[in-house]
C-alpha cells in the first residue's frame, strides 16, 4: 500500500497511483481535519493531486523530493496554515 | 531504417500521390461518390499505417484529414475548393515529414506547431465551416491556438526565489529570451488514456515557478469526480521551446508555450522598515525619468542604496531599478512601475502590464492578416531587413556589370522588377514612380547608371523603416518604436515583437502560401529512392546484356582471325586486351542486372505463418513454424517458381508428417510439432530445407505401395535401399490421392513438386527417418539467366551440356569398353558405368570418332544420383551462355532445353539429357 491510513493521518509513500484515488477520497470524506504526511512521497498521480486540492487536508509534512515539493506547494499551499 | 519503415515510406509516397490525384479528379467532378470514397480510403490507410510508428504529428494531421473526408463522404460537409486546398496542404506537410524521416529517421519537434495548424485548419472545415471563419481563418487560428490562456498569471510567488538568482535569470533572458511560460490544460478524459498530467508537468525541465490550479471551482468532496481531470498546470521555465514541444509532442493542443518578458523577475523583497516613507524619492525619480536624465537617476538611486541597509525592501527595489536601468534603459514603463512601487512597498504585478500587451498584439495581428501591407512593414523583423539589404546589394552588383553586354536591356528590366517587387512587399509603393522613371532613362541611354543612382538615393533615405531597422543593432529598441505607440516600455515590446512574429506566422498561413513550412510543395519534391519498374523492361535489359555477352565473345575469334588469317599479331594482341576490358564491364553489367532481379525469399515465406496456422487448426494439430534465412535472395523467377512447390511440401508435412498431439504424446514427443523452413545460399545456389519432426516415411510401406501400383517390379522392390524407396514418392504416378491418403507416408503430388523445381534447373531431395521426421531439400540456381555449359562435339555438331550435370571428362581406350547384354559399360575406378553414345541418343547414324590413340571421349554425367558415361567425339571449352528456351515448332522437340548464340555467331543447342534417356 502506497498510502497508509492512520486515525487522522495518511502517510504517502513513494509513487501513488491513480488506483488509490477512490480510497483516499473515501477516507478524506469520513475523516475531517485529516492530515497528510508526504515525506516519503516521490510522486502522486494527477488524480490524487486533484483529490487533495479539492479536499484541502492539512499537509503535516512536505515531500523531501524538491521538485515535487515545489509543485505541490503551489497547488496545496493554501492549506498550510498560511 | 527498419524494413517496415522503409515499406511505409514508399507506400506513403504512393498514397500521397494517389490522394493528390483523387483531389484533382474531385476538382473536375466534385460529386463523384466513388472518388470521395476512394479518397477517404487512401487517407484512412495512410493514417492507420502512420500509427504504427511514433509520428504523432503525422498521425494527428492525417486523423483530422480522415475525419474531414468521413464528413464529406456522409454529406455533412460539402466538397469545396478550399477543402481541397487544405487537404493538399496537409498532404504536403505529411510529405515534408516523410522527407525528414528519410533524412533523420525521425520527425523534429519544430513541426509540432505546423502540425497543429494543419490539424486546426482541417478541423475548422469540419465544424462551423461558415463563410466568416473562412474569411478570417488566419486570424481565428492564431486565436484558437492561443485560446487556452491569454493572460499571464500572477507570478508573485516567484519572490520565494533568491534575489540573486532572479537577477541572474533576468540578465540572461534580456539578451536571449529564454523564459517561457508553459500553460498545460489536460483534457478531462486524459486519465482514461493512461496519462498522468502531473507527471508530465513535472518533466518540464529547469522550472523556476510552478502553479497548479483548478479549471472549474472544486465541487464539494462528495460530488468530486476524481477521474475527470480538472487541473491546470503552469510553469515558468528557462528551457528552450524545442524541448518543451518535444515533451508535449503527443498533446500539443493542450499546451501553450509563450515567451515571457524578463521583467517578471523584478520583484523586490525584504523588510519593510516601518512602511512606505520614500514619497520624495519617488517624485524626484519620476521627474528624472520623465526628463530622460537617466544618469542622474542612477546616481540618486545609488546614493539611496548606500544609505540603507541591504536587507530592506527598499534596497531590493533599488537594486532592481538600477539593474533595469542598466539593461533595459528604454523600458520606461517598467522603470516607472518599479519606482511607483516604493510608495506602497508591494512588489509590482507584472501580469497587470503584460496582458494589455498581448491583447493589443492580437488585434494588431488581425489587422496584419487582413490588410497585410503597412502593418507588416512595421513588424518587419531583423531577418527581413537583412534579406532586404542582401537583395539590394545583389542588385547593385548586377548594375555594376559592364554596360556593353548585349543582354543589358534584360538585365535592367529584371533589376527593376526585383526592386519593384521588394518595395511592394515592404509597403513602399510611393517610391515606384521614380523607379519607373529611372528605368526608362536607363533603357533609353543603354546604361545602368540611372538605376544605380536611384538605388543610391534610395539608400540615403534613412527614414525607410525596414532599412532603418537593419541598420540598428538593438532590435528591441527599434521594434519598440514601431509597435510602441501602444505601450511605452520599449523593452517589453521586444517580447511582444517576438510574439507578434509567432502570431503573425500563424495568422497568415492561408494568406501567404509561400511561407508555409518554409518551402513550396513543388520545391520539396524529393526523388523517391525506389523505382517501380515493369518487369518487361528488366527483361529487355536482360536480353540486351545477353546479346552484349555474345557480341563480346566474338572478339577473341576476331583476334584469332587477325593473327592467323591476316598475320597481324600486334592487332590480335590489341584486340585481346580490349576484350579484357569489355569483358569486365559486361560481367559487371550482368551482375548489376541480376541484382535488380533479385528478391528475398521472404516474399513467399510470409504466407506460411497463416497457412500453417489455418491448416493445423483444421487438422487439430499443434505446430510451431520456424522460418529462417528469409533475407536470402534469388532471381525473381526462381522465387516465384518456388511458391507452389513450397506450399505443397508444407501442406504435406502438416497433413502426413506431423502427428496429432495425442499420438505425439504417446511416442514421447512434445505436443507441438515443429516445422522449420530454412533458406540459405551457397555459392551460386539457393537451398531451401523444409523439415518436420513428424513420423517420417516408412520405406517398406512406400515400396509395397509402389509395387502394388506397378511402378516397380518385385525384383526391384527386393533390392531397393531405404533411401531409394523414400525417393519413390517423387515417382510420377505414385501420387494418386486415393492410394496415398490411407498411406502413412507422404506423396501427394510430390512429382509435381519435382517437375516444378526441375523446370528452373533445381533439384529436390528427401531424407526421412521413421519416427524422427522428414527433411526435404530444394536446391535452386540463384539466377536462371546465365547457364554455364560445356561444349561437346558429336557428328560434326556442337552441343552444350549444363555444367551442373557434368561430373568429369575421361578419355577411354576403346579396349576398356565391355558389352554386357548389348549395353556398353566400362569400369571406372572400380565402379561399373553404363555407356551411351550421343549419336545413338540423337539418332545420328554414325559411330563415335576416336582420337589417334584409339581413345573415346567420355563425359560422365550425374542423373538422378546415377553416373552415366556419354560418349562424344570431342570436348571443347565451357562457356557462359544465355539460354533461350525454344519456341515455335521446335518448342515441342524433346531432348533440348534450349539454344544459345555463340561468340562466332553460331547457334549452340543445349541438351536436356534427362529427356534423352
Amino acid at each position: 500500500m502506497a498510502i497508509t491510513y492512520d486515525k487522522k493521518l495518511a502517510v504517502f509513500q513513494e509513487a501513488i497511483s491513480i488506483e488509490e484515488a477512490d480510497g483516499l477520497m473515501e477516507w478524506l470524506i469520513k475523516t475531517p481535519k485529516s492530515k497528510i504526511d508526504l515525506t516519503q512521497c516521490q510522486h502522486l498521480h494527477a488524480a490524487i493531486l486533484q483529490v487533495l486540492m479539492a479536499a484541502k487536508p492539512v499537509i503535516s509534512a512536505w515531500p523531501q523530493d524538491e521538485n515535487l515539493q515545489a509543485w505541490l506547494a503551489s497547488a496545496l499551499n493554501h492549506n498550510n496554515g498560511e | 531504417m527498419t524494413p517496415l519503415l522503409e515499406q511505409f515510406m514508399s507506400e506513403a509516397r504512393d498514397v500521397l500521390q494517389g490522394i493528390s490525384e483523387k483531389l484533382m479528379q474531385l476538382e473536375a467532378e466534385p460529386n463523384s461518390r466513388e472518388t470521395i470514397n476512394e479518397l477517404f480510403r487512401l487517407v484512412h490507410t495512410l493514417k492507420g499505417n502512420s500509427g504504427l510508428f511514433e509520428f504523432p504529428e503525422m498521425t494527428r494531421v492525417l486523423h483530422a484529414g480522415e475525419d474531414l473526408m468521413d464528413a464529406v463522404r456522409d454529406g455533412r460537409v460539402n466538397y469545396s475548393q478550399m477543402l481541397a486546398d487544405r487537404l493538399l496542404d496537409a498532404m504536403d506537410f505529411v510529405n515534408l515529414l516523410l522527407d525528414e524521416i528519410e533524412i533523420n529517421g525521425e520527425i523534429g519537434t519544430n513541426h509540432v506547431q505546423h502540425g497543429l495548424q494543419q490539424t486546426e485548419l482541417l478541423r475548422q472545415l469540419l465544424g462551423t465551416a461558415t463563410a466568416k471563419t473562412v474569411e478570417n481563418s488566419g486570424a481565428t487560428v492564431a486565436k484558437a491556438v492561443k485560446k487556452i490562456h491569454k493572460k499571464l498569471p500572477n507570478m508573485a510567488s516567484l519572490v520565494a526565489l533568491p534575489e540573486a538568482q532572479r537577477m541572474a535569470l533576468y540578465e540572461q533572458s534580456i539578451s536571449v529570451n529564454t523564459l517561457h511560460l508553459v500553460q498545460y490544460v489536460p483534457e478531462h478524459e486524459c486519465f482514461f488514456k493512461g496519462e498522468d498530467p502531473f507527471f508530465q508537468a513535472r518533466q518540464i525541465p529547469q522550472t523556476i515557478w510552478h502553479s497548479v490550479q483548478a479549471v472549474e471551482p472544486w465541487p464539494v468532496m462528495a460530488e468530486l469526480d476524481a477521474y475527470c481531470c480538472n487541473l491546470e498546470f503552469q510553469a515558468l521555465t528557462a528551457t528552450s521551446p524545442d524541448d518543451l514541444y518535444e515533451l508535449f509532442r503527443y498533446t500539443p493542443e493542450q499546451v501553450s508555450i509563450n515567451a515571457v518578458p524578463a521583467i517578471v523577475m523584478a520583484l523586490p523583497s525584504g523588510e519593510p522598515n516601518g512602511g512606505p516613507v520614500y514619497g520624495d524619492f519617488v517624485v524626484d525619480a519620476l521627474a528624472l525619468l520623465e526628463a530622460g536624465d537617466i544618469a542622474k537617476l542612477i546616481n540618486v538611486s545609488n546614493t539611496m542604496l548606500e544609505l540603507h541597509s541591504p536587507n530592506l525592501w527598499l534596497s531590493s527595489a533599488l537594486r532592481w531599478l538600477l539593474l533595469v536601468l542598466k539593461l533595459e534603459p528604454n523600458n520606461h514603463s517598467a522603470q516607472r512601475i518599479l519606482i511607483e512601487s516604493f510608495n506602497h512597498l508591494v512588489a509590482p504585478n507584472w501580469a497587470d502590464l503584460t496582458p494589455n500587451v498581448e491583447i493589443e498584439s492580437l488585434e494588431e495581428v488581425t489587422v496584419a492578416a487582413t490588410l497585410d501591407t503597412e502593418v507588416v512593414t512595421n513588424v518587419a523583423t531583423n531577418d527581413d531587413s537583412f534579406a532586404l539589404n542582401f537583395i539590394l546589394q545583389a542588385q547593385r552588383q548586377i548594375l555594376h556589370l559592364p554596360d556593353s553586354d548585349t543582354w543589358l536591356v534584360g538585365r535592367l528590366n529584371s533589376v527593376a522588377a526585383t526592386l519593384t517587387a521588394i518595395h511592394i512587399n515592404a509597403g513602399r509603393q510611393d517610391v515606384l514612380p521614380t523607379l519607373q522613371d529611372a528605368l526608362a532613362e536607363a533603357l533609353t541611354a543603354s546604361t545602368a547608371a540611372p538605376l544605380l543612382m536611384w538605388l543610391d538615393d534610395y539608400a540615403m533615405q534613412a527614414n525607410t523603416p525596414a532599412l532603418n531597422a537593419a541598420n540598428k543593432v538593438e532590435p528591441g529598441v527599434v521594434q519598440g518604436k514601431l509597435v510602441g505607440e501602444v505601450l511605452e516600455g520599449a523593452s517589453l515590446s521586444q517580447n511582444v515583437a517576438t510574439r507578434l512574429d509567432i502570431n503573425q506566422n500563424e495568422a497568415s498561413t492561408d494568406i501567404d502560401a509561400d511561407m508555409k513550412f518554409g518551402r513550396r510543395s513543388e520545391d520539396s519534391y524529393s526523388a523517391p529512392k525506389t523505382l517501380k519498374v515493369d518487369q518487361v523492361k528488366i527483361d529487355i535489359l536482360m536480353n540486351l546484356i545477353g546479346e552484349m555477352v555474345v557480341a563480346k565473345n566474338s572478339l577473341p575469334y576476331l583476334a584469332g582471325l587477325a593473327e592467323t588469317q591476316y598475320g597481324v599479331r600486334e592487332l590480335g594482341r590489341e584486340i585481346k586486351s580490349q576484350y579484357a576490358v569489355i569483358n569486365r564491364i559486361a560481367e559487371e553489367m550482368q551482375d548489376a542486372i541480376m541484382q535488380v532481379r533479385m528478391m528475398p525469399v521472404s516474399f513467399i515465406f510470409q504466407r506460411f505463418p497463416r497457412l500453417v496456422r489455418d491448416t493445423s487448426r483444421k487438422l487439430e494439430k499443434i505446430v510451431n513454424l520456424v522460418l529462417e534465412g528469409e533475407e536470402t535472395e534469388a532471381d525473381k523467377n526462381i522465387v516465384e517458381a518456388l511458391a507452389d512447390p513450397l506450399i505443397h511440401i508444407v501442406r504435406n508435412s502438416l497433413d502426413h508428417g506431423l502427428e496429432t498431439p495425442e499420438v505425439r504424446r504417446a511416442t514421447g514427443k512434445p505436443e507441438a510439432g515443429k516445422l522449420t523452413i530454412r533458406a540459405s545460399q551457397e555459392s551460386n545456389r539457393v537451398y531451401i530445407e523444409i523439415s518436420d519432426d513428424g513420423k517420417g516415411i516408412n520405406p517398406d510401406v512406400v515400396k509395397r505401395k509402389a509395387y502394388e501400383k506397378g511402378i516397380i517390379d518385385e525384383a526391384t522392390m527386393e533390392r531397393m535401399t531405404d533411401q531409394e524407396a523414400v525417393n519413390l514418392v517423387f515417382a510420377a504416378g505414385f501420387s494418386t490421392t486415393e492410394i496415398i491418403s490411407d498411406l502413412s507416408g507422404r506423396g501427394v503430388g510430390m512429382d509435381v513438386v519435382r517437375s516444378a523445381v526441375e523446370k528452373v534447373n533445381g533439384t529436390v531431395s528427401i531424407e526421412s527417418e521413421v519416427g524422427k521426421g522428414t527433411l526435404i531439400r530444394l536446391s535452386l540456381p540463384l539466377s536462371m539467366a546465365i547457364t554455364n555449359v560445356m561444349i561437346v562435339e558429336s557428328a560434326d555438331q556442337a552441343f552444350g551440356v549444363p555444367m551442373g550435370m557434368v561430373v568429369e571428362t575421361v578419355r577411354v581406350p576403346k579396349s576398356n569398353i565391355r558389352t554386357i547384354k548389348n549395353h556398353k559399360t566400362m569400369v571406372l575406378r572400380g565402379r561399373i558405368i553404363p555407356l551411351l553414345s550421343l549419336n545413338d541418343l540423337l539418332a545420328v547414324d554414325a559411330p563415335q570418332l576416336a582420337n589417334e590413340n584409339e581413345e573415346l571421349a567420355m563425359l560422365v554425367v550425374q542423373i538422378n544420383n546415377e553416373s552415366i558415361g556419354i560418349l562424344v567425339d570431342e570436348f571443347r571449352e565451357t562457356v557462359d551462355i544465355i539460354l533461350k528456351p525454344m519456341t515455335g515448332i521446335i518448342g515441342g522437340l524433346g531432348g533440348y532445353s534450349g539454344s544459345a548464340l555463340l561468340g562466332d555467331g553460331s547457334v549452340l543447342m543445349v541438351l536436356n539429357l534427362k529427356e534423352l534417356f
